[in-house]
């Protein structure tokens, strides 16, 4: 397995780039652009549509109904100043509307959009001459007549000043959709800040803001176009055909782009494989579907899910299977002490995973995601060392580095050295989790925390101690199925017993590596592992 | 029914003469009911107007009306008042004395607090609104032409709310931009913001006519031009009134205006019409408020005779006569 020279983390932004540009850079950012592009749009054009089939007739009534317009610009108000994130996580356990995937996504950037085209259309019809809207009136117009004759066409350049924002909004908080699994740009933002990949993250945030402005000089574009006061060239009919025309055309594509994935997908039920957002759990995901795939079963990626929206989801029967981590489920989704053995672990959460989810948890995968006690392999092999309390009396001649996390929570630091009785040389040096790996491989400390399946435990040549008093809590892998999804696919059930066991905490690290380190897809990783496999 | 409650034409303020139904207007002091005595004027161009519901009765009847504001303030306490067919009654008065009240009442833009507004004999409150705002022509304050819309869709405003056949929207909008002397090849394709003053009023007065309307109810339709347009668009309305034979109402504070546009000139003050004449009725009365309008008149300021301008704009005895630009239509 070719190594090549350990990559700078932390240069110049211009000189990471050229770094992750390196070898097959141009397939790796390129390739999945045009799909986060059409997502994106969608997601946007489909918000401000609704957004606007709401925002319009609201404005209207409210600019009807004084008493209406506070609690309808009060709402929108609201909304607005919630979070996206928490927007996107409160609307997940709602029923209809809500949802891992686009559709919550929608609804939420639709909220968001509607207060500025609620504030348009007031301001709109507001603006317009009274005299003008009397004469409306004294001519004989009937309500719906001024509104759509009269009222509604002078109030439109304010009313698609308002959409402006509206759409501007959507585009930059559609990248935040990625965490509810709605894809878009925002995928490719978060995928490049989790494996460090800058060359990534520009080429998801570099695209967002073009379109931000793209967007926003189209509406001005159009409202300039629809402008009933300005003068310009043609009749108006034709303009506004032209417009009509252009908008519809931008819609519709919006459409093919939301929709195409749903029909190459088929209608058979696809067996929809949930994975959060990190690169571990995105290479067990595609391992889960493309094992599902040769079985012939039709499946659907959920991946990059954010927080515990993959646990939700699955309760909310929206993804059938998903890897999880024991010690997680213990203590973050059953709100349990961390537990100490694994094999207690594992069942106490398979037991209330049944009781209360109606999931099954299955069989460790082989491996697990621990805090791992990480030295130099020269020293480990020098010394002599394989756990943590061989290496204790040398720990008085060593400096500790940790990630900031790591010092700060109870099972962390303190609870480590007492547990131990380590005693170092100099205060632990607190720095980002990351670069404790390259000042461990530099030589500038000598024993950090970091996580055992980490590609670059591998690529750095460091050994992992092991936890022989069992310090640190059990994150062994695991499978959660949801029991009906397992019961309906024979297929889903073989593979999740095929998985039990089947990869080491060495496979993990070298198949991380190749995905954080050498920027190879992971779909292509993991076919490379089922060859050597056989499966 | 015009004989039934006895109308009040009274135009006094006298709220005893409210049951008295008796025709109070035949003296001169102004009290006449407006337009009896004054009954030929537009007959003759009816059929151009449009045919009227029946040729009898007034057009427009003032019924004892009392309108409050929503505040309650009361603007108009007992309102009586006939408007004949091809008469053109100009409320004359100054700002707040319920004049624009008075014609909005017509178009049931406001409902009588009690008695009730008849037009064409039937009570505004029985009239289906929508239908009777497009049987009755508005030229409003400022004129309230639809900045969106070119000077032909503004024209073709209520035609098309009615459901015309394109062609005879067009052929009618043709007609009556040539009415006004607005070339509609010149016009109609511009936007009210590349008008003149002038030329907006005319198309506003063209959109309130484009219906055939037997009524038109004008809001200072003079207003806010200047003095050369104000009168040469006068002499032409008045002109075009005669020769279609509309009834008109309409809402001045330019005892001039009133004098050279109106058949009858109603005076009100606080809410109550003081005096109602013909224009020769006016000039002689000796009502307080009407010799002061009289006397901001330069040449009736200093006693003279009306004579410089006055005789071609009101010298014609009873009734409007056919003054010289009037051509028959």
């Amino acid at each position: 397995m070719a190594r090549g020279p350990p990559r700078r983390r932390r240069g110049g932004v211009a000189e990471r780039l050229g770094g992750a540009l390196g070898g097959g850079a141009a397939e790796r950012l390129l390739a999945p652009l045009p799909g986060a592009l059409a997502e994106h749009l969608a997601l946007v054009a489909f918000a401000l549509a609704f957004a606007l089939a709401l925002g319009v007739p609201l404005g209207v009534l409210a600019e009807r109904r004084p008493r209406l317009r506070l609690a309808v610009v009060g709402a929108a108000n609201v909304v607005q100043t919630v979070p996206s994130l928490a927007l996107f996580g409160l609307l997940l356990p709602l029923p209809w509307v809500g949802g891992v995937g686009a559709r919550s996504a929608v609804v939420a950037l639709m909220l968001y959009a509607l207060l500025p085209v609620v504030r348009g259309t007031l301001a709109g019809l507001e603006s317009v001459d009274p005299g003008v809207r009397e004469a409306a009136l004294a001519l004989g117009m009937t309500g719906r007549q001024r509104l759509v004759r009269v009222e509604l066409p002078l109030a439109l350049p304010v009313l698609l000043s308002g959409a402006r924002v509206a759409a501007v909004t959507c585009v930059g908080v559609a990248t935040v959709a990625a965490a509810v699994g709605a894809g878009g740009l925002g995928a490719l933002i978060f995928r490049g800040l989790r494996s460090n990949d800058d060359a990534l993250l520009v080429a998801g945030a570099l695209p967002a803001a073009l379109l931000a402005l793209a967007f926003d000089l189209g509406f001005g574009a159009l409202a300039r176009a629809l402008d009933p006061r300005r003068r310009r060239p043609g009749p108006p009919r034709a303009r506004r055909r032209l417009a009509l025309a252009l908008g519809a055309a931008g819609l519709a594509a919006a459409a093919l782009g939301l929709l195409a994935p749903a029909a190459r997908r088929g209608g058979a039920p696809a067996i929809a494989v949930g994975a959060k957002d990190f690169t571990e759990q995105v290479l067990l995901g595609e391992l889960i579907a493309q094992l599902l795939e040769a079985e012939g079963a039709p499946v659907r990626r959920v991946f990059e899910l954010g927080g515990n929206l993959c646990h939700e989801a699955l309760v909310a029967g929206q993804i059938d299977v998903y890897p999880e981590y024991t010690g997680t489920a213990l203590t973050a989704i059953l709100g349990r002490p961390p537990g100490r053995d694994p094999i207690e672990v594992r069942a106490t959460v398979a037991r209330e995973y049944a009781a209360r989810f109606g999931a099954r948890v299955s069989g460790s995968l082989g491996f697990g995601n621990d805090f791992a006690i990480l030295v130099r392999g020269d020293d480990a092999r020098r010394l002599g060392l394989t756990t943590i309390s061989q290496a204790a009396p040398f720990a008085a001649g060593w400096r500790a580095g940790f990630g900031q996390d790591f010092v700060s929570r109870p099972d962390g630091y303190e609870g480590f050295v007492r547990a131990y009785g380590l005693r170092f040389g100099a205060p632990p040096r607190e720095m980002d989790l990351s670069l404790t790996y390259r000042a461990l491989a530099a030589g500038e400390v000598d024993l950090i925390a970091g996580n055992s399946t980490d590609g670059r435990i591998k690529a750095l040549d460091l050994a992992q101690l092991v936890d022989d008093r069992a310090f640190f809590p059990p994150y062994e892998a695991v499978l959660v199925a949801r029991e009906g999804s397992l019961a309906r696919s024979p297929a889903l059930a073989r593979v999740v017993a095929r998985l039990e066991g089947a990869i080491s905490v060495d496979e993990m690290r070298g198949l991380n590596g190749e995905v954080d380190g050498r920027k190879r897809a992971p779909a292509e990783v993991v076919r490379e592992l089922r060859r050597r496999k056989g499966w | 029914m015009a004989g039934a409650g006895g109308a009040p034409a009274g135009a006094t303020t006298r709220r005893d003469d409210a049951g008295a139904g008796g025709r109070a207007g035949e003296d001169a002091a102004g009290r006449g009911r407006a337009g009896q005595d004054a009954a030929g004027p537009g007959r003759a161009g009816e059929d151009a107007a449009g045919p009227g519901r029946a040729g009898e009765g007034p057009v427009v009847r003032f019924r004892q009306v009392r309108y409050s504001a929503p505040g309650g303030r009361v603007i108009l306490p007992r309102l009586s008042f006939d408007l004949g067919r091809g008469e053109a009654l100009a409320l004359l008065g100054e700002s707040g004395c319920g004049k624009t009240t008075t014609l909005r009442l017509v178009n049931r833009l406001l409902v009588p607090e009690s008695g009730e507004v008849l037009v064409e004999g039937r009570p505004t409150a029985v009239w289906d609104a929508i239908a009777l705002r497009r049987r009755v022509g508005y030229v409003m304050q400022g004129f309230g032409l639809f900045p969106h819309r070119s000077v032909r869709d503004n024209v073709a405003t209520v035609p098309s709310l009615e459901g015309w056949p394109r062609a005879a929207i067009d052929a009618r909008v043709d007609e009556l931009l040539a009415l006004v002397k607005l070339p509609p090849g010149e016009f109609g394709a511009r936007f009210p913001d590349e008008l003149s003053g002038g030329q907006r009023q005319r198309v506003a007065v063209a959109r309130a006519l484009a219906a055939r309307p037997p009524l038109v109810l004008l809001d200072e339709p003079f207003g806010a031009l200047d003095p050369l347009t104000r009168a040469a668009l006068r002499r032409e309305f008045n002109a075009l009134r005669r020769s279609l034979g509309l009834s008109a109402l309409f809402v001045t504070h330019d005892v001039l205006e009133a004098l050279e546009v109106g058949t009858h000139v109603g005076l009100m003050h606080e809410g109550e019409l003081v005096l109602l004449a013909t224009p020769e009725g006016f000039l002689a009365s000796d009502h307080p408020r009407a010799r002061a309008y009289l006397a901001t008149l330069p040449s009736f300021g200093r006693g003279a005779a009306p004579a410089p301008f006055g005789a071609e704009a009101w010298g014609h005895g009873a009734g409007p006569p056919a003054p010289p630009e009037g051509r028959g239509g």
